[in-house]
């Protein structure tokens, strides 16, 4: 980058550099806290110490926009030089300096709460929320539904008052919230809740309604207070737990994995904070020659890239990137203070998807970096996804099995991959109608989804056979999840032509330890093992 | 005469990159960033500033002393020297100003205005 360039960026690389520095801050602090209680107990050596280093915050914390913070490091410097120059120590001023480091540690930390990333700290909570919420008075749907939806790994919270409820609400955030219409005659119904409604909506906990009848009023209520759904009695549990996976999924796709590569590394990382404050994952790419490892690791769904670096051209690295079949579609984008279209569109020839010129503004990298990857998800989705279950379609999870047994091959772990079907199936579909049929793969799906880790995949292979690739896995880890997955699907309750059933699934497992020549033969071991449990009576898992 | 080679010394490093953004990015110069009297010592010569901005209080050898150890330096005996320090007593200042130095720049700083400060100290000290 020529020094031109930099200078457009030098908002941001002082924005980097201030938040560098106030991570720095709280073990500095710290140790003047400690410093000062040592000198409290006759250290007195370490008042030096103490003086250095308050004169040196008290220039730099000001520098970096904190001026208060600045101004207290002054005071502690000058406290410890009047300590210093008295003889003996004044007991008042050993004190006051003991309090001033303490207040400046407290100042620090409410900094860094309040300046650094609080959105970072919030996001990590949110995507480990598997909490819902049931406000309802029936005692028999609520213990259903209860059962159902821990089968599906989600922790239930049963309410059956509104306020009680809304008080709830001030300490934890739940990620859904199913609410009956009404609770009790006195309350009302739950349109009449202004404070839960307010609290729900600032805290934009998405919630669905209840109703033991159908009622178009009540639905336009539903509407206007934006209730993700509205169920009426009887309830399609299933229909149910498929909208609830398809919308947690949906809060945590949205925030996305995204690959940062500058030479310029200051800027790399503010990039990087940026789009993590945003709850975007990012990861910066430093080392080109690794660029191809980090990547296929990383998995990112997007790749921000600076168009001039002194080494290899941005242009030059994708062509490498689409070298790799795997990468063909991975979408580039181009940051670069380069203005002239002809350069752009030469970039583009080598498959850059974009360009962000420099300087841009936090805000707007954010709001760039999420509407490219909705697109692409887009894109990924209908061209790799099944469209009623939801899972990768055949050709695609089997592409995830080969890079991974690859993967595997290289890095000397182990992959496992499992074949899974349902047992009479086909008697389902005769019984009950190919609707019925839908919602038991639905709900298996559904539930594959929500049990396996972040890293694995899910696909569906056939009518109601399902591939799982799970990397980093062996037999001995996949066994008790796929045990803890066939408990659940077995606990689920159908309900069609006015009867309730169960469905169970069989499931082979293969291990890329028992030495495969390739992935083919790998999944063919799982399909004799899946086999195997079938002849055996179904409804088990064999590896 | 325009100011474009700088010398800064300054043994902290988040002041030091802060400094290489203003001088070096924003202000265009041609800069040399040492984290103390020794590197500052040994590269001095090399580099030739034009002007030297140097930070007071520093462990091991201090503002002051490598000052005195660069003047001992020929091709560095008549280079405008500002010195770098957080809030201080005027009787202090002078002290500095004393020793040689064109000027003392007060921290904090503001980081977009550090340049345009230094090339009008450096005007005001070559000027006949």
């Amino acid at each position: 980058m020529t020094s031109k360039q930099k200078q457009v960026d030098y908002k941001q690389r002082f924005a980097a550099l201030q938040q560098r520095f106030i991570g720095t801050l709280t073990t500095k602090a710290d140790r003047l806290c400690q410093l000062a209680k040592a000198i409290a107990q006759g250290e007195q050596s370490f008042l030096a110490e103490v003086i250095a280093d308050s004169h040196q915050l008290s220039g730099s914390c000001g520098t970096f926009g904190q001026k208060s913070l600045g101004d207290l490091a002054s005071g502690i410097e000058q406290t410890a030089i009047a300590l210093q120059n008295s003889e003996p120590h004044s007991d008042r001023t050993l004190q006051l300096l003991i309090e001033l480091t303490e207040h400046f540690q407290r100042n620090v930390a409410s900094v860094i709460d309040t300046a650094l990333n609080t959105p970072v700290v919030k996001q990590a909570a949110e995507q480990e929320n598997n909490l819902i919420w049931l406000l309802l008075n029936d005692a028999l749907l609520t213990d259903d539904l209860s059962r159902q939806l821990s089968a599906f790994g989600y922790s239930i919270e049963v309410f059956t008052d509104f306020s009680a409820c809304c008080q709830a609400l001030d300490a934890i955030s739940p990620a859904l919230i199913y609410s009956a219409v009404e609770l009790d005659a006195t309350a009302g119904s739950v349109f009449k809740q202004t404070d839960l409604l307010k609290a729900m909506q600032e805290k934009q906990i998405p919630w669905m309604l209840y109703s033991p009848s159908d009622d178009f009023d009540l639905r336009i209520l539903a509407a206007r207070h934006q209730a993700q759904a509205f169920y009426v009695s009887p309830l399609d549990i299933p229909a149910m737990l498929g909208r609830i996976t398809e919308l947690m999924q949906l809060k945590s796709e949205q925030k996305g994995r995204v690959c940062v590569m500058d030479d310029d590394a200051l800027l790399a990382e503010h990039y990087a904070l940026t789009l993590q404050a945003a709850g975007i994952e990012c990861m910066v790419l430093a080392e080109p020659r690794q660029l191809i490892q980090d990547i296929l690791h990383f998995q990112p769904e997007l790749i921000l890239m600076d168009l001039h670096m002194p080494l290899y051209s941005g242009p030059e690295l994708a062509g490498v990137i689409r070298q790799h079949d795997a990468l063909k579609s991975l979408p580039i984008v181009y940051l670069s203070a380069e203005r002239d279209q002809a350069q752009q569109l030469k970039a583009m020839a080598f498959g850059a998807d974009d360009f962000m010129t420099k300087p841009i503004d936090d805000a707007q990298l954010v709001k760039v970096v999420q509407v490219r990857l909705a697109r692409s998800r887009e894109l990924r989705n209908l061209i790799e996804k099944d469209s009623l279950t939801g899972l990768i379609k055949h050709s695609a999870i089997k592409e995830v099995a080969q890079l991974e047994f690859e993967r595997a091959k290289r890095s000397g772990k182990n992959v496992s991959v499992v074949m899974l079907d349902i047992d009479h199936f086909k008697s389902v579909n005769d019984k009950y109608g190919h609707a019925i049929g839908d919602v038991v793969i639905t709900t298996l799906a559904t539930m594959l989804q929500q049990r396996i880790r972040r890293t694995d995949k899910a696909g569906r292979y056939g009518g109601e056979e399902f591939l799982l690739v799970l990397p980093n896995c062996g037999r001995q880890d996949a066994m008790p999840m796929l045990e803890t997955i066939l408990e659940s699907f077995r606990s689920i309750v159908f309900h069609a032509a006015g009867q309730d059933f169960y469905c169970t699934f069989s499931a082979g497992v293969a291990c890329s330890d028992a030495d495969f020549s390739d992935a083919e033969a790998m999944l063919a071991a799982a399909d004799e093992r899946l086999y195997q449990a079938k002849s055996l009576g179904r409804n088990r898992v064999l590896a | 005469m325009e100011l474009t080679r700088v010398m800064h010394v300054e043994d902290d490093e988040s002041i030091r990159m802060v400094a290489e953004m203003a001088l070096a990015d924003v202000a265009g110069f041609e800069l040399l960033s040492c984290d103390g009297g020794h590197s500052a010592l040994r590269q001095a010569e090399a580099f030739a500033p034009e002007l030297i901005l140097l930070d007071v209080m520093m462990p091991k050898m201090d503002g002051l002393q490598t000052l005195a150890e660069l003047r001992k330096l020929p091709s560095l005996a008549a280079t405008p020297v500002v010195f770098m320090t957080a809030k201080i007593q005027q009787a202090e200042k002078q002290q500095y100003l004393d020793a040689g130095a064109i000027a003392v720049v007060e921290k904090p700083f503001e980081p977009m205005e550090l340049g345009d400060t230094l090339r009008e100290l450096y005007q005001q000290a070559v000027q006949p």
